[in-house]
């Protein structure tokens, strides 16, 4: 399209290049499988519908993406699967806003958009040799579980793995058929943990909060990790417990989640401070969140 | 990593190197620039009188044109970043998504008549988007764009570009800067090479006398703006201070309109909503505001910046402190709109002289 005004002056753009560009254009995906985690909480696996990008795609663990749902809108979740698995993507939301509520009306083999993948992820290099101990509360345990998978993948590489999860009741639990087959692994040992008033008469896990759970399991801090996600207030109680029990505030690793529309740094609401979560996250030691204000 | 080799040193990269090319433009042609660029077919965005205030709009006739305003209501970043644009759009066609990519967006604009504050807030944004990630929309349009501004001979109290390193003539950002240096001559600075090209198919401008100097014709305004606050002593300040008590009192007027944001030159973020038809839909990225509690809140409820005074912390920190530690420049060109538009009377320049002058009155608290 050669335009008139072209001839103004030279530096005119022609229109049709670099039609690849677009970094808000979304690529298509598949779902391919959908588990009803909870009652609000749904987990489904992605492969893309162009099996190139889909044989050519690769992340890391800890990564997030952006979720299209056409004519909807278009919602930030972590890739929940590991970096290991090369043939699909995972990821697990609760029905709580416009975008999750018509995601969960979706069926399998219905088409969403994916953009990604975006932020940084865990150090994995960094985790390697150590004992690593992972917490997690309610509907964060996705963005630990990509990295549970992940270590559970490379088992050698890892000494001890000790998982702790809690939820409000026995039903706000996710992804319980991958709890029970980590519990019948011996080279994992895990806790799960509901708040007291959410058990059920069968319930065999313990009752208390996360922090005063962890308090009673005392982890060793000796050559450790602690990866950590869950609810503000959650995090807020659980720190100091880790502290007391001798995990320096660099081997504490969390994922942040604040707001998000590009994922790319540009938009501008998910900064906490200077720091952009999605260009310089979503994964943060303690130690850096300390340097932080509250703002997330 | 230009060639050591003199002669292969393009004319044009001489030019660049030997700084602005000086001409003169009769004062009594200025319509007739206008005139020019809508010849050469570009969409000419000028001053143009909207009922009583003074907006910047797309014009097609110069007469529309009104250059006697300090500042117009709106600032010209919409015509690089609109308030709404399609990103792309997409087609359900027998049940398959076929997402259609948007590339037809780039027509050539000028910006006529703008102040040299509205011209430096292009350059500044320029940093955010090409930080990283290329955003082609903003990239692609900013270099389609022309900006011929004209300095400023006079002020009002909200005006403030000297505070913040610029000035009513400077040059920042501008392809041509016009200043009219006697009662019917503009000397007319080319900074860019897109300006000599356009200056040079005018035919409208002459040849400048070594002698000509623009210092004289805006001492008075600039002696008028002097200094409004030290800005040199605002970030050492917000660097120390995210928690200080100031925070609660400078903002406690706000009521989080946002008309702060929507009048600023600088004021970038966005958001990305879906809109949908029975057949297809868009994705549409629209202006958004940090003054609004939506922006931030999580799906949860939970909001990082759950009050105004947290949301106009951020906006201030944004500008004068965020943005100089990520990309290197403050985000505020001192046009002065936020001051003049705000309906509480939340007046920045006063919160910045206060900041300035806490040192001073309080001593340091470290």
């Amino acid at each position: 399209m050669q335009n008139d005004a072209s001839t103004a002056y030279s530096n005119v753009i022609e229109s049709g290049e670099d039609a690849l560009d677009n970094i808000y254009l979304p690529h298509l995906m598949v779902i391919k499988e959908i588990v009803q985690e909870t009652p609000d909480v749904k987990s489904m696996k992605l492969v893309f519908q162009d099996e190139e990008m889909q044989k050519n795609f690769s992340f890391r663990t800890g990564q997030f993406g952006e979720f299209t749902v056409f004519g909807v809108g278009e919602s930030t979740f972590n890739i929940c699967s590991s970096q290991t698995w090369k043939d699909h993507i995972e990821c697990c939301f609760r029905k709580v806003g416009r975008v999750t509520s018509a995601l969960w009306q979706m069926n399998e083999g219905d088409i969403i958009g994916f953009r990604g993948p975006y932020g940084n992820w865990y150090p994995v290099e960094r985790m390697e040799g150590k004992n690593i101990l992972f917490i997690a509360g309610g509907i964060a345990l996705p963005p630990v579980r990509c990295m549970i998978w992940h270590a559970l993948d490379m088992r050698t590489k890892f000494k001890n793995i000790t998982i702790l999860y809690g939820a409000r009741t026995v039903a706000d639990l996710v992804f319980k058929r991958e709890l029970a087959q980590w519990a019948n692994r011996d080279d994992v040992t895990i806790v799960t943990t509901v708040d007291p008033g959410g058990e059920t008469p069968d319930w065999k896990g313990k009752v208390g909060l996360v922090p005063i759970v962890l308090k009673g399991m005392a982890p060793s801090s000796d050559n450790a990790i602690a990866l950590v996600c869950g609810p503000p207030i959650m995090i807020k109680f659980t720190l100091p417990v880790l502290l007391e029990l001798g995990f320096a505030k660099e081997d504490i690793i969390t994922s942040l989640e604040n707001r998000m529309k590009c994922g790319l740094g540009k938009c501008g609401r998910c900064n906490v401070g200077k720091v952009y979560v999605c260009k310089d996250g979503p994964i943060f030691t303690a130690s850096q969140v300390a340097l932080l204000p509250e703002e997330y | 990593m230009s060639s050591n080799n003199p002669e292969t040193v393009s004319e044009r990269e001489v030019q660049k190197k030997s700084g602005p090319i000086f001409k003169v433009l009769d004062a009594r042609n200025l319509k007739a620039l206008v005139q020019k660029g809508l010849e050469l077919g570009c969409r000419v965005f000028a001053p143009v009188k909207d009922d009583k205030l003074v907006t910047f709009e797309q014009v097609s006739s110069p007469d529309q044109v009104l250059l006697d305003g300090i500042t117009t209501r709106m600032s010209p970043k919409s015509v690089v970043l609109p308030r709404t644009e399609k990103v792309f759009s997409y087609k359900i066609r027998k049940g398959e998504i076929v997402v259609e990519n948007k590339d037809d967006f780039v027509v050539p604009a000028i910006i006529f008549g703008c102040r040299p504050c509205d011209a430096a807030s292009f350059p500044i944004m320029d940093r955010l988007f090409r930080w990283d990630y290329q955003d082609k929309f903003w990239n692609k349009r900013r270099e389609a764009t022309l900006i011929v501004s004209i300095s400023c001979l006079d002020c009002d109290d909200a005006c403030f570009c000297t505070s913040v390193g610029l000035a009513p003539d400077s040059t920042e950002g501008s392809d041509v800067l016009l200043t009219l240096i006697s009662r019917d001559q503009y000397l007319a600075e080319i900074m860019t090479e897109k300006g000599a090209e356009f200056v040079e198919k005018t035919g409208l401008f002459d040849e400048a006398g070594a002698d000509l100097d623009k210092s004289s014709a805006t001492r008075a305004v600039r002696q008028k703006l002097g200094k409004k606050f030290d800005v040199e002593k605002i970030k050492p300040w917000l660097d120390e201070n995210y928690g200080n008590k100031f925070w609660g009192e400078v903002t406690r007027m706000c009521i989080g309109c946002g008309i702060c944001t929507y009048v600023c030159p600088t004021c970038h973020c966005f958001d990305l909503v879906d809109e949908a038809h029975y057949d297809g839909g868009a994705k549409i990225k629209n202006w958004d505001a940090c003054q609004f509690a939506a922006f931030t809140v999580h799906a949860s409820g939970h909001n990082p910046r759950p009050d105004q005074v947290s949301r106009h912390r951020q906006r201030i920190m944004h500008k004068y402190k965020y943005y100089p530690d990520n990309l290197g420049a403050i985000l505020c060109t001192g046009c002065g709109r936020c001051v003049r538009h705000c309906p509480m009377e939340v007046n920045l320049i006063r919160i910045l002289k206060g900041i300035s002058e806490i040192e001073t009155v309080c001593g340091t608290q470290r």
